[in-house]
């Protein structure tokens, strides 16, 4: 553990949720500095903690800010969505924010997200079991509230 | 009678060419013993295979100056996967019979 948990509150109908930051992995930043190319911002966003998802996912219009290289396909089950579905899978890094600051924040620099339109579900970003695996996630579904240490 | 193909998922589009290249050469890459490791295809070409896909991505950034490139695991699901898309894949090529002394 890095320090102190995020401790935040919910509602039923949300569900638990960090704000993270999305931005190009040092890989392609440096291929694109290296090409002079535009490197846009970080994109930040608010992303459901989902248990349920095995991967970290974010919407099209999160990948299409940041033109995240698509690095391979892959078949998504996503039942609130389309069920089985063919995805695209990009590189990315991707942070969770901590409220108390920068040096809090659990930082991945290469992540492999996958693209799902989860607009239909109102999240701009899932956060899976493949980030959620280097976490310690406590619920509290009577008080609405959850920590969320790494 | 054969199903009838399944349409190309739209969220592969970008990759539609890639992808066709790897159903194809799938399954020379199994009967290679390749499942498990990570080629690295652009356009209808396959590159080579690596045992990491952090290897892979590394050699496609360093190779491909426009960073567009595909690095997908040597995987037999993805036979029965993309054969309701393309039909029946290709056969692999026998492997060289051995020379008998």
């Amino acid at each position: 553990m890095s320090g102190a948990p995020i401790q935040d509150t919910f509602d039923a109908e949300d569900g638990p949720r960090v704000r993270v930051r999305i931005h190009l992995n040092p890989k392609d930043r440096r291929h694109r500095w290296r090409q002079r190319q535009v490197i846009p911002p970080p994109v930040e966003v608010w992303a459901l903690l989902d248990t349920g998802a095995e991967c970290t996912c974010v919407t099209p219009g999160v990948a299409a800010r940041l033109s995240l290289p698509v690095a391979r396909f892959r078949m998504a089950n996503a039942p609130g969505l389309a069920g089985l579905t063919g995805a695209l899978v990009r590189d990315a890094s991707f942070t969770i924010v901590h409220p108390a600051g920068g040096r809090h924040d659990l930082v991945l620099p290469e992540l492999e997200v996958t693209e799902l339109d989860l607009a239909a579900l109102g999240y701009d970003a899932l956060v899976g079991r493949d980030v959620l695996a280097r976490c310690v996630l406590t619920y509290n579904g009577p008080a609405g509230s959850f920590t969320l240490g790494y | 009678m054969s199903e009838p193909l399944k349409p190309f998922p739209e969220a592969w589009k970008p990759l539609e060419t890639e992808i066709r290249a790897y159903y194809r050469a799938l399954p020379q890459l199994l009967a290679d013993g390749e499942a498990g490791r990570y080629v690295v295809i652009k356009g209808d070409t396959v590159y080579d295979t690596w045992d990491t896909f952090r290897d892979a991505r590394q050699y496609g950034y360093e190779k491909f100056d426009d960073g567009q490139f595909m690095t997908q695991p040597v995987d037999p699901k993805m036979l029965g996967v993309l054969e309701q898309f393309f039909g029946p894949a290709p056969v692999a090529a026998p492997a060289p019979e051995e020379q008998v002394a």
